[in-house]
């Protein structure tokens, strides 16, 4: 699937609030108010307060938007480490919402400046001083919009704690495994509890994928809450060592892999994915 | 293994069904050349409140846990209270005497079932062979597919039920808790 076709398939609010709620879009519009009248400041003399010659001008943003947009990637790759989406952690994809966030502010940015500069310049066409200041503008409004996600979730009563529920998730699991019956004391308790917050979390979010990872998980975690200790091993992989073991275990446990993969691939941000495939690990 | 409250309710919403070990011993893995797994499909939806008050799980390595260490097999076995045993694993595989004790250590109630899997001219000389091991009321043997699918739908819609009576489930399920706590 291409590019386009795949950004087509998703809704475009995904790319930008990350699934949030739809009250942020407006918060997002609220704060586009403020820049567009901050974007006054794009045009040529006089409006520009600093004395710089246009090749210094250039240099300095174009630095400075580099960092910006470093930033604003990181950003994004933090609020895509916060859902519960398999999606959202792949750099491809962080990368296609940073895209998209420069794109909206570039848009923004670029009516503000038809808005208040126009009337004064009489022309549409970017000078090159222009194209740099609005770059770093339309970087620093689209970081302006994904810290307003943040500040959302920062303020909101309901902490996410789905780093440690998959980290007790499968730590659970696997000391579940591991451990022979009698040195077993509350692994499955855990596992069930850490799944079910999980659980919770899938089902609230509204991103794409969730709702098939959060069937996959309820039904597993239903059979696992039926299941005796002996049972629930094999759930987890300790499956005896011979062509006696019935299939129905082994599809649990091939179930419980591919849910632990998903896990896992939500356990690593973007951007740290980005620099752990740097170092080469 | 847990024990059950005195008082302990099974089915929905929040209570945890009973869970039925089905342990079963054979080199095949098959029963009368059925998989286990699919003769079980076939009976669980006739069994009343089945997913909500009961449900059966098969564990195969029953033979293969015999084999490695008899005295150690039974703290596994014994949580499954319906035990399907090959004659052939007990007569030809020198385990005779493991499987008798293995049975005799089995609370009420717990269903040894021997399937007999030979043609009926030899069914005598079989049942000859077994004499000691069935000595315990907890044992039966089958000789047809049949039978045995009746009887393993008998027995888990009325015997092992909590919904037709949970005083006798957790009451099995506390003696084997005891006798587990007993060997460790």
């Amino acid at each position: 699937m291409g590019t386009f076709s795949s950004i087509r398939s998703i809704p475009f609010s995904e790319f930008l609030i990350f699934g949030r709620s739809e009250t942020k879009i407006f918060a997002i519009v609220a704060s586009e108010t403020v820049f567009l009248g901050a974007t006054f400041f794009v045009a040529k003399p006089p409006f520009l307060p600093i004395p710089f010659s246009d090749s210094a001008a250039l240099l300095i943003t174009g630095l400075l938007t580099v960092v910006l947009a470093a930033a604003l990637y990181v950003l994004l790759s933090g609020l895509g480490y916060q859902t519960y989406s398999a999606k959202f952690h792949s750099p491809v994809h962080i990368l296609k919402c940073w895209a998209a966030h420069l794109a909206f502010s570039t848009v923004v940015i670029y009516i503000g400046y038809l808005l208040l500069v126009y009337p004064y310049t009489g022309s549409i066409v970017l000078q090159p001083v222009d194209i740099g200041i609005g770059a770093v503008f339309s970087t620093g409004y689209a970081i302006s919009i994904a810290g307003i996600i943040y500040g959302e979730d920062y303020f909101s009563d309901n902490p996410n704690t789905k780093p440690e529920d998959i980290d007790q998730f499968l730590t659970a699991a696997e000391d579940l495994k591991e451990k022979p019956e009698p040195e077993i004391v509350d692994e499955p308790g855990q596992l069930i509890q850490a799944g079910d917050s999980l659980l919770t979390g899938l089902q609230t979010s509204n991103l794409e994928g969730t709702g098939d990872l959060a069937s996959d998980l309820q039904d597993w975690l239903e059979t696992f809450k039926q299941r005796e200790l002996q049972g629930q091993k094999k759930m987890v992989g300790d499956l005896p060592n011979s062509d006696a073991q019935f299939s129905v275990w082994e599809d649990r446990y091939n179930a419980f892999q591919d849910l632990e993969e998903e896990l896992r691939e939500m356990d690593n941000s973007a951007s740290r994915r980005v620099v752990l495939s740097v170092r080469g690990k | 293994m847990e024990k059950y409250a005195e008082d302990r309710e099974f089915g929905p919403p929040d209570k945890k069904p009973h869970n039925e070990g089905i342990c079963l011993f054979s080199d095949s893995k098959s029963c009368y050349g059925d998989d286990l797994e699919s003769i079980l499909n076939e009976i669980t939806p006739k069994i009343s409140g089945y997913e909500e008050t009961i449900v059966a799980d098969p564990h195969g390595e029953g033979l293969d846990l015999m084999r490695d260490d008899p005295v150690e097999a039974e703290t596994t076995i014994l949580k499954s209270s319906l035990w399907l045993v090959h004659h052939e694993c007990i007569i030809e595989d020198g385990l005779k005497d493991d499987f008798r004790r293995a049975i005799n250590a089995t609370p009420p109630r717990t269903h040894v079932c021997i399937l007999i899997d030979a043609p009926e001219s030899e069914h005598e000389e079989i049942e000859e062979d077994l004499d000691e091991v069935t000595d315990s009321q907890n044992v039966f043997t089958v000789k047809s597919k049949p039978v045995l699918r009746n009887s393993i739908r008998q027995y888990l819609d009325m015997s092992a039920n909590p919904k037709r009576g949970k005083e006798e489930v957790i009451e099995w399920n506390n003696n084997v808790c005891d006798l587990i706590d007993a060997r460790s």
